[in-house]
């Protein structure tokens, strides 16, 4: 008889402990329920493309750096890197569509790279690119990579490109084709170097800055 | 136990469960948009604005802007056209760019109506095509006034005609639906119109760090408009080319200097062309095969789209395998305007990958072991070859064998190092170079019968020296008898195989013996003089008495030899940093003049890029301007025409109906003001062509033919003859 009642006694003290269990687990959850119920309602399509450090968070001012190059009677080129591990470019794409383009154009065709009153291009083709300045993008040295396992088959990177006004003033850096992973992210980490500009004969001495668009449509 | 497995199973598969949403769902930090109304029937349209609008036809639609960012954002929205990315992809132009097409068919209404006009708006749903569609007498009616203010009715024209960008704030997680209307002009063409609804991150203003350039980016999001224009639909897809690129250098600089290496792949490039009026999906599948090992056979698919009117290129990396012979090839499948499966098939491309690196490695690898041992060789010359010897009188009795066995060394290297010629017969007083022999102490020491050049012979050594030599060659003599006499008893006859000095005997009544004695004495040297017997070894005896002579003497190599032979070292030493110097500046030279020619090779590309991507060989190569032709001083200077001033003409001579206009407003957006569109005097002629009247207008010419190979028009360059082609300063005919 106590034999039987310690065995009821351990089937509640069991019952009891499962329910606590389920009860607890079910609190937190109610309590950290914001985040999926909002999640749910912006998981519909909208693509996205950001400059993010190597956590994930967005970095306030995206900068392409470039190599200083002194003063010189003659055309010489400067050096940058498009997509950093600290400045990388981040793909999204939460919807069900494949197909979707990342690429790089300037402000408008006729930006140019401004030091107060000083001007060169970034996009005229004229003199072998030198004669007022042309700037050329590799993505192919690059790197994509998929974000949290994210697969990156039927990505490309694009080619190597120079912006020339009116007939290339848009370089893609990543394709999607048809049986591209979807909702998902991704990072795009170029190689040193892979974006080049010559720099025309003479020009004046400053610290130019250029404008420029990452997009995604 | 088994009810604690049930709760802790249980316990998992709750967690589980309630995790379920979290996992499906992705929080994304962006500031992005969509479509606010998408329509279920319509694939695609939760992403994309898709229409089927009839010229003149207008349609009322909405974008959702939202902010997904921890913290508020500026944001710019507004409509762009298409423009042709580098691969030929969908891509929108800039904010500030002109819009000709799509984008200036769109006006955004993100502000209510006037409030007069409030009331009836809500009446009427919110719909703003129907407010803005009322007559005057209609609003007055629906206002119950008989007359509406002035004032009132501009303002609602004002709203009606709608703002072409929005600015706006949003918040941390704000959501925004901003209304549009899309209103497609009269007289647009059949078929398929592109643009996008931008929302642009606004950048703050940053002060320049003055740490040198830098580019400023800044990200935004398109929403992609497909507007097609119903009527006669063209589907037709062209298999433009096909290649196989090798993408990296089997040797670069890049892989040694520690840069990220480039990945050794091969780019499969397929071009395809749409010259239909609508976007059109191709299905593509490249197809490789494995020539020599029938193991890497692969079909890979492709999907893309193509927009109208437009050329794609698509890209496949292949990371090879490093040798083998493939062959590829691709197959596009489309849908024709009946319906029908088209399938373009190209040209088969077989290609062998050797491995030149590793076997260019392989090769300097086996030089290096080449060299190694060539220097060892040298380093053995140097050491035998007469670098750092003195100067040796052959005693008598002495040969090349016996030499070399004294001195330690390959007889090879003796005869070789004194130029002997068989049958190496060396005369008794005869100077040779020898190496030093090694004493006991393992200094070098100068050999017995060294005579250092620079010191003078004393004439009364030199008679002692004729009468050691007399003596020598004496006990040779007798050597030599003795041993022939042997040899003929036993009978064998002894082939000689090393060559032998031929002794010519001196006579003398002195023997070696006595003469030594002379020579010590006279020398005033302390040296013990070993007996010497009449034993058949007499030339060891002889040794022996060299030996202890050479014991005593003072050595006879200088300080100048053993410094000469350190100098030797160095330089090699030097030879070798000159060989490294030169290489350095040989292989700097080389990729200084990898680098022009690829700048020139760059240079030619741009140009046939500006020009037309397939035109050059049709090109007339006199109409295109030398790469160095404008920094040519001895060419008489021509004033470029300033492109506001130019009288541009463009003629319609068998292209689509409107061609020329739209080319007119392409121009005119480019910076040409003075451009006029009309139908030229011929109905049809085949291509398209630019004529510049002077040289002074060929630059212009050039460029605009640029342009318009950017829009797919493949005119041709040339100077102006006929009345038609001089009737502007820049006439283009757009033939069929």
């Amino acid at each position: 008889m106590r034999k039987k009642f310690k065995t009821k006694w351990k089937t509640i003290e069991e019952t009891i402990a499962m329910w606590v269990i389920f009860g607890l687990i079910f609190t937190i959850q109610v309590l950290a329920s914001n985040e999926p119920v909002f999640n749910q309602t912006i998981n519909s399509a909208a693509f996205a493309v950001d400059i993010v450090d190597e956590n994930g968070n967005s970095v306030e001012h995206p900068t392409v750096n470039f190599g200083a190059v002194t003063f010189s009677f003659s055309e010489q080129t400067s050096h940058g890197q498009l997509g950093t591990d600290s400045q990388r470019i981040r793909a999204n794409n939460p919807s069900d569509i494949e197909t979707w383009t990342v690429n790089l154009s300037g402000s408008s065709n006729s930006a140019t790279w401004t030091s107060s009153e000083n001007h060169y291009h970034f996009n005229d083709a004229s003199g072998g690119g030198y004669a007022n300045g042309q700037m050329t993008v590799d993505p192919s040295t690059g790197a994509i990579s998929g974000v949290a396992g994210c697969l990156t088959d039927h990505i490309s990177k694009g080619n190597s490109e120079s912006f020339a006004d009116g007939s290339v003033d848009s370089i893609d850096i990543m394709t999607a084709s048809t049986g591209t992973a979807t909702s998902c992210q991704w990072d795009f980490i170029g190689a040193a170097d892979n974006i080049t500009q010559k720099i025309p004969a003479g020009q004046a001495v400053g610290s130019y800055s250029l404008d420029m668009t990452v997009s995604i449509q | 136990m088994k009810k604690f497995s049930l709760i802790l199973f249980l316990t998992f598969l709750s967690m589980g469960f309630f995790n379920l949403p979290r996992a499906q769902a992705i929080e994304y930090e962006m500031l992005g948009g969509k479509p606010a109304n998408p329509d279920p029937n319509v694939k695609n349209s939760e992403s994309w604005f898709i229409y089927n609008l009839a010229p003149g036809q207008a349609k009322e639609d909405a974008v959702e802007v939202m902010n997904l960012f921890p913290n508020s954002w500026e944001a710019l929205v507004y409509a762009a056209d298409t423009t042709k990315s580098s691969s030929g992809g969908f891509a929108l132009k800039q904010f500030s760019e002109e819009k000709q097409e799509v984008g200036s068919w769109v006006k955004f209404y993100p502000d209510a109506p006037p409030a007069f006009f409030q009331k009836i708006f809500k009446d009427l749903d919110s719909k703003i095509l129907a407010l803005c569609g009322m007559s005057q007498a209609d609003l007055a009616l629906k206002m119950s006034q008989k007359n509406l203010a002035e004032n009132d009715l501009n303002d609602l024209k004002n709203w009606c005609d709608g703002k072409d960008s929005v600015k706006m704030e949003l918040k941390t997680k704000e959501r925004i639906t901003i209304p549009f209307i899309i209103r497609v002009p009269e007289g647009t063409e059949v078929g398929e119109h592109t643009g996008g609804v931008l929302i642009q991150k606004v950048m703050p203003d940053v002060q320049d760090s003055g740490n040198g350039s830098s580019i400023k980016l800044t990200t935004r999001v398109g929403v992609r408009i497909y507007e097609t224009v119903p009527g006669e639909v063209v589907r037709k897809l062209v298999l433009a080319d096909f290649q196989v690129i090798k993408n990296f250098k089997e040797f670069s600089l890049a892989d040694l200097f520690g840069k990220p290496k480039k990945a050794q792949e091969y780019i499969i490039q397929t071009t395809s062309k749409n010259d239909g009026n609508i976007s059109l999906d191709q299905q593509e599948t490249i197809h490789i095969k494995d020539l020599l090992f029938k193991k890497g056979n692969a079909d890979i698919p492709r999907n893309f789209q193509v927009l109208k009117q437009d050329s794609f290129i698509s890209n496949y990396s292949w990371n090879n395998p490093r040798f083998g012979h493939f062959s590829f090839s691709t197959e596009i499948k489309y849908q024709d305007s009946e319906g029908k499966d088209v399938v373009l098939t190209s040209k088969e491309i077989k290609l062998w990958i050797i491995p030149w690196r590793e076997i260019t490695v392989t090769l300097i690898i086996f030089a290096v072991i080449f060299a190694v041992y060539l220097l060892w060789k040298l380093v053995q010359k140097k050491k035998y070859g007469g670098a750092g010897w003195v100067k040796y009188e052959i005693a008598p009795g002495e040969n090349i064998d016996s030499l070399a066995e004294k001195f330690k060394i390959d007889w090879k290297i003796l005869a070789k190092t004194n130029k002997m010629k068989p049958p190496y017969i060396l005369q008794p007083g005869q100077a040779i170079l020898a190496p030093k022999i090694k004493s006991e102490s393992n200094t070098e020491e100068a050999p017995i019968n060294s005579v250092p050049s620079s010191v003078p012979v004393d004439p009364l050594d030199k008679s002692l020296a004729e009468k050691l030599k007399a003596a020598e060659m004496r006990l040779a003599a007798e050597h030599k008898t003795e041993t022939t006499q042997k040899t003929a008893k036993s009978g064998i006859k002894k082939e000689i195989i090393k060559p032998v000095a031929v002794l010519e005997l001196e006579k003398t009544d002195e023997t070696p013996h006595k003469i030594k004695e002379e020579i010590v004495k006279k020398e005033d040297l302390m040296v013990q003089i070993p007996p010497v017997e009449k034993t058949a070894d007499k030339s060891a005896a002889l040794e022996k008495l060299f030996s202890s002579k050479n014991e005593a003497a003072e050595p006879v190599e200088t300080e100048k030899e053993l410094s000469g032979k350190s100098a030797n070292y160095k330089k090699i030493i030097f030879v070798i940093i000159g060989v490294i110097i030169l290489a350095g500046i040989v292989l700097a030279g080389v990729i200084f003049f990898k680098n022009r020619k690829k700048n020139n090779m760059q240079y030619q590309l741009d140009l046939a890029n500006t020009v037309s991507e397939n035109q050059q060989e049709n090109q007339d190569k006199e109409n295109l301007p030398a790469p160095t032709e404008e920094k040519k001083p001895e060419k008489p200077v021509v004033v470029d025409a300033k492109p506001a001033d130019i009288n541009i003409l463009v003629l319609n001579e068998g292209a689509l109906p409107g061609s020329a206009g739209k080319i007119k407003n392409f121009l005119v957006g480019k910076g040409y003001p003075k451009t006029e569109a009309k139908n030229g005097v011929a109905a049809e002629i085949k291509g398209s062509f630019v004529f510049y009247k002077d040289e002074s207008f060929q630059k212009e010419a050039t460029w605009i033919a640029g342009m318009l190979a950017g829009k797919d028009i493949k005119a041709e360059l040339k100077m102006a003859e006929s009345e038609e082609e001089k009737s502007a300063d820049i006439v283009i005919i757009l033939g069929k």
